[in-house]
């Protein structure tokens, strides 16, 4: 196994080596928008001359190698205008382009190298989502969430109606790495799970990886989602207040130093717990209310660094309070995320970028409950909790007009406390499960390579290590990435890709709604990683005359190592330790994706196809044969589409078709055996319990029936207008579930009917929003 | 004052609607299918019970199946042909022997394919009991005996035991506090820590810092190979009533002669173990506390019928008083 991996690393490097050895000019700078100085992501660079091209990175950072000529640049992205610059290129030349907003639609200028373009891409299985776009989908209660406009794609599949949790290409939602701003968000849910914490209005941007997983990403099974707050304006300060029927966010953003720092501030929070003083007016009151805060300021410390600070910090209260004559008691939860993180960008030479991040991420849980009396005082405390402490080294290679090299390195200290309860009464004062805290060591080194094998032939060729050290037990996890394109014409290119991934964290849960008494907890001596490995063949297709991109993928993956519950082991009834609760077992998912899509135009948006299949192997479940997922959706729809009515007026509409979920219900009724001295019990001599162990149901196999067809509309009206003060005010009508379709939330059986539970039938709201 | 207006619109209409919606589905169809239930224990006759599945929402008696034939075969030879007793039930006069396997083939006019179970009843558990004072008290003084149950040769005779405890002709009411009448009661709680015990069945204590097993104690898989298993026990008790708990150290040794505090040790064959397993399991999550605990789904109960559903299960149990031997 030494061997193999002593290999593979070799090739790499050798590789990396071979292509890094032409020499070029090179031309280089940073893209950023000309009216808030916000670095733009992904705009094309392009030589029209050379057939060359280029494109910004994450930080809006572009590098590219040319001959020494006089040449034409072109700058073009999505939304801006066109701008030239004529450059004779005799040395390395630093070019920083601002490109102004523009409402005009122009034609985009595809490159051989453009990341965007789904033909000539070498990655495969990847969105990106515009802020934009997310806030004119999907609407809940007059918020609109990232998450939820996921859930639109092909091979994402949401779990319970209304929630925002994804399941992509069969894993779960802990298999999803989600990174904000690079430092990964433990837990996504406010409202336990029907809005994600990512407040749309700092949002800029949102790439998801569902497969070919670049090796410069780590620790997940199944997916990469990538988002990007906003950098804050650099140039004036400008500000956005908005009102719905859920919460109410306040966006702050402006220069410190014009063109050198600036600052965002964002806040949100919900005001549910106003309505519940209203309507719990008593001694008695259940209430709830969550809020989150983002913060981020930049500094250009010189042409070649810049420095950024992030936070964000989010939490959810829920409680209800008694009182009763002097007593008073009070059983609340509290979870919440806070993240804090360092980034300096360093250009180092003209080819070689490189970023440096250090963050700290918790999540914690608390569930409480206190009784307070002249004669009692009662406490007990569940906490939960993970930290993240990371510091990394990225850097970006340009070797050339074939080649372009990514590598770094990762060290991170966990540190784990699942379910540690502290008790206090009159005659106790303990705290349980102190022994099992955990820590532990997790480093992580790659190497990623993106080349031009001939003029139609790019590889994305990576390798990534992850050595984790916890309990005295070391794993290493190597993980390969490939992806290859072939571009059979200037429009249709066939993709494919190979990646094995590795997960040292474990998401314990008992549900898909994203409870937040679901436990991380680590991989440890007894419970190894999980991994899997994910095939991917795919086509993809540009209509430049319709503005039309087309792909088809299929993937086979495979998940080994994963963990559940136990049948009858969960939270509320918790034992000794989390391990002896647990099972494990392995899993397998296929399918085929079909994506239109349309950037451009008045009507923009795009339909989405999956077929897919998805079953789960343990061996105490299900007598130990294969069973479906309960998220094992064979057939899902969806249609977003966006119509421009006019710049300042917008009709967004979803639709969503898909197979209904799995659920396990039994068949029939039998008689059963009592088991033995049964009758001695008080239980059955009290005679209320004959039935026990005697009235058995039948259940053929896990997850044998399956709920109804899922769908429903979502109608979305925006409409601006300029006030006299220069401001912007916005109307955001939506309705959810537009013709009411009784989709379920929740099964259940009652007196020998099966009953479905529906959160949302038709569910209107209007959101009011000022831009300053 | 337009502005407030389609605010309060937007605000009341948004919490209206999104109300919580109750609805029915259908019930998924099955076959209906005979249901083959007997216990073989090497103290009792041969009894087979036929009856057959009946749909969710039919709250009838279940079917009894009278007119079948249930022939009985050992070791693979045919030995008797069950004769029919009432209710469903068939009669051997023969009572099976421990380590022999046990195959009975059912057919008959309302059978269209034949039936077929078999199991191998086990050995006789080997097991020794005592009592003790409880060494460690824990936060609430309740218990003052600890009972030690020691089981033998287990990689010997793939042993799956369950353990049950049981207080006989005790002055303990179920009912309420009259603790003059005297009753036998199958312990519904047993309290312990031991390591070895699989807690499938059991809650965790906060206040006490131990576990309570719901009826029966099961060991744990791990330790079914080893020649030896202590389990320390540290009380019990028979229904959720504080003052009523497992027999105190100091009344032990003064029992009249009619009571005493037992333990049986069942040792079931591996198809038994796994019927017990799950029929706890879904008892626990469905059924013990009255409602089901939430998100628990039902268990598949374990079935080795071919061609129907039920269970033929063996067991070998054995029977030890714990009042009788104090701890050295």
């Amino acid at each position: 196994m030494l061997h193999v991996k002593l290999s593979l690393w070799l090739v790499l490097i050798l590789l990396t080596l071979s292509s890094s050895l032409a020499q070029q000019y090179t031309l280089s700078g940073y893209v950023s928008d000309s009216d808030s100085g916000e670095k733009i992501v992904g705009a094309n660079i392009s030589i029209s001359s050379l057939k060359k091209g280029t494109i910004t990175n994450e930080y809006g950072y572009y590098t590219i190698n040319l001959p020494i000529d006089s040449i034409v640049v072109e700058f073009i992205t999505l939304g801006y205008e066109k701008e030239f610059a004529r450059i004779a290129l005799t040395k390395n030349t630093r070019l920083d382009i601002e490109l102004k907003f523009s409402n005009i639609l122009q034609e985009l200028t595809v490159t051989p190298d453009d990341e965007n373009d789904i033909v000539s891409s070498t990655q495969m299985s990847v969105h990106r989502i515009p802020a934009q776009v997310i806030r004119k989908s999907t609407m809940l209660l007059g918020e609109s969430d990232a998450l939820k406009t996921l859930q639109l794609l092909p091979g994402v599949k949401s779990g319970n109606e209304g929630f925002a949790g994804i399941y992509i290409r069969g894993g779960t939602p802990d298999q999803n790495l989600i990174l904000l701003d690079g430092a990964p968000v433990y837990n996504v849910n406010h409202l336990f799970g029907f809005l994600s914490t990512f407040n749309t209005d700092a949002v800029k941007d949102v790439v998801l990886y569902k497969g070919g997983v670049p090796a410069r990403y780590g620790n997940r099974l199944s997916s990469v989602l990538d988002i990007s707050l906003k950098e804050g304006n650099a140039k004036t300060t400008q500000g956005t207040f908005s009102v719905s029927p859920l919460a109410g966010r306040y966006t702050l953003e402006g220069p410190v130093k014009k063109n050198v720092s600036s600052y965002i501030i964002s806040i949100r929070r919900a005001w549910l717990d106003a309505f519940s003083a209203v309507l719990f007016p008593g001694d008695q009151k259940t209430a709830y209310s969550f809020y989150d805060f983002n913060f981020k300021y930049n500094h250009t410390i010189n042409a070649g660094n810049k420095i950024t600070f992030g936070v964000y910090t989010g939490r959810d209260k829920f409680y209800s309070r008694f009182k009763s004559g002097s007593e008073k008691s009070e059983y609340s939860f509290r979870w919440g995320n806070a993240a804090y993180l360092v980034r300096w960008n360093k250009i180092f030479n003209p080819r070689v970028f490189g970023t440096f991040l250090g963050y700290q991420s918790n999540y914690n849980f608390i569930q409480e409950s206190k009784t307070i009396s002249d004669l009692i005082r009662q406490y007990r405390g569940v906490k939960s909790k993970i930290t993240d402490r990371s510091i990394q080294a990225d850097f970006e290679y340009d070797g050339g007009s074939k080649s372009k090299i990514r590598f770094g390195s990762k060290l991170s200290f966990l540190g784990f406390a699942p379910e540690v309860q502290q008790i206090t009464g009159s005659n106790i004062d303990t705290v349980l499960n102190k022994e099992f805290q955990e820590k532990s060591l997790n480093f992580e080194l790659y190497i990623e390579q993106d080349l031009k094998l001939n003029p139609n032939l790019f590889l994305n060729v990576g390798l990534r290590e992850a050595v984790y050290a916890v309990q005295k037990k070391n794993y290493s996890i190597l993980q390969p990435r490939v992806s290859l394109t072939y571009l059979l014409s200037k429009a249709t290119s066939m993709k494919a890709s190979f990646n094995r991934m590795g997960q040292f964290l474990h998401l314990l849960t008992n549900s898909s709604i994203g409870f937040p008494t679901d436990l991380w907890v680590p991989s440890t001596n007894k419970t190894a990683p999980e991994t899997s490995v994910q095939y991917a063949l795919g086509l993809s297709h540009r209509m430049t005359d319709r503005n039309l991109e087309a792909s088809v993928e299929v993937y086979y993956k495979t998940m080994s190592n994963l963990l559940e519950y136990r049948d009858g082991a969960n939270y509320l009834f918790g034992s000794k330790n989390w391990e002896d609760k647990v099972i494990y077992g392995e899993g397998s998912s296929y399918g085929a994706e079909f994506f239109v899509n349309k950037k451009k135009g008045i009507v923009t948006g795009w339909v989405g196809y999956t077929l897919s299949y998805t079953d789960r192997k343990f061996a105490e479940i299900n007598e130990g044969k294969k069973f479906p997922f309960k998220y094992d959706r064979r057939h899902d729809i969806s249609v977003y589409a966006n119509y421009n009515i006019r710049p300042q007026k917008s009709f967004s509409m979803v639709f969503v078709l898909a197979s209904g979920n799995l659920a396990t219900i039994p068949v029939n009724s039998y008689q059963g055996l009592l088991p033995p001295n049964y009758s001695l019990t008080p239980r059955f001599q009290s005679g209320s319990y004959l039935n026990d162990f005697v009235n058995q149901e039948l259940v053929i196999e896990r997850n044998n029936y399956r709920l109804p067809l899922y769908h429903r509309l979502d109608l979305n009206y925006q409409t601006s207008k300029t006030t006299k003060r220069n401001n912007t005010r916005t109307w955001i009508f939506s309705i959810y579930n537009v013709y009411s379709r009784l989709n379920p939330f929740f099964l259940y059986q009652s007196e020998g009917r099966l009953k479905k539970l529906t959160l949302f039938p038709i569910t209107p709201s209007v959101s009011y929003k000022l831009d300053f | 004052m337009r502005l407030q207006f389609i605010l309060a619109l937007g605000f009341s209409s948004s919490l209206l609607s999104s109300c919580i919606v109750d609805s029915d589905l259908p019930l998924p169809e099955g076959e209906p299918q005979i249901v083959v239930n007997s216990i073989l224990n090497p103290d009792s006759l041969i009894k087979v019970q036929l009856t057959r599945t009946r749909p969710l929402e039919d709250s009838q008696p279940f079917e009894v199946i009278e007119n079948a034939t249930i022939k009985l075969f050992e070791n693979g030879v045919i030995i008797d042909t069950l004769f029919y007793e009432d209710n469903g039930n068939y009669l051997s006069n023969r009572k099976p022997k421990e380590t022999y396997t046990y195959k009975i083939l059912i057919s008959g006019p309302d059978i269209k394919l034949d039936i077929e179970a078999e199991d191998t009843v086990p050995v006789r558990p080997e097991f020794s009991v005592c009592f003790g004072k409880t060494i460690s008290q824990k936060a609430l003084t309740l218990y003052d005996v600890t009972v030690y149950v020691e089981l033998y040769n287990l990689n010997e005779n793939q042993f799956h035991p369950w353990v049950e405890f049981i207080s006989q002709d005790y002055n303990y009411d179920y009912r309420g506090n009259d603790t003059t009448k005297l009753v036998t009661t199958k312990f519904s709680y047993i309290d312990s820590n031991s390591p070895s015990l699989d807690d499938f069945n059991a809650t965790f204590d906060n206040f006490n810092g131990f576990s309570e097993y719901a009826f029966y104690l099961r060991l744990s898989d791990a330790f079914g190979n080893s020649p030896l298993v202590n389990i320390e026990v540290i009380g019990g008790i028979g229904i959720n009533n504080q003052s009523s708990r497992l027999f105190r150290y100091d009344v032990l040794s003064n029992l009249i002669k009619e009571q005493a505090l037992s333990v049986n040790v069942y040792n079931c064959s591996p198809a038994y173990d796994k019927y017990l397993k799950s029929t706890m399991q879904d008892f626990v999550n469905n059924e013990f506390l009255g409602t089901p605990l939430p998100f628990s789904g039902p268990v598949k109960i374990f079935s080795n019928v071919k061609n129907g559903a039920g269970i033929i299960a063996s067991y070998s149990a054995k029977s030890q008083r714990v009042d009788k031997f104090k701890c050295n």
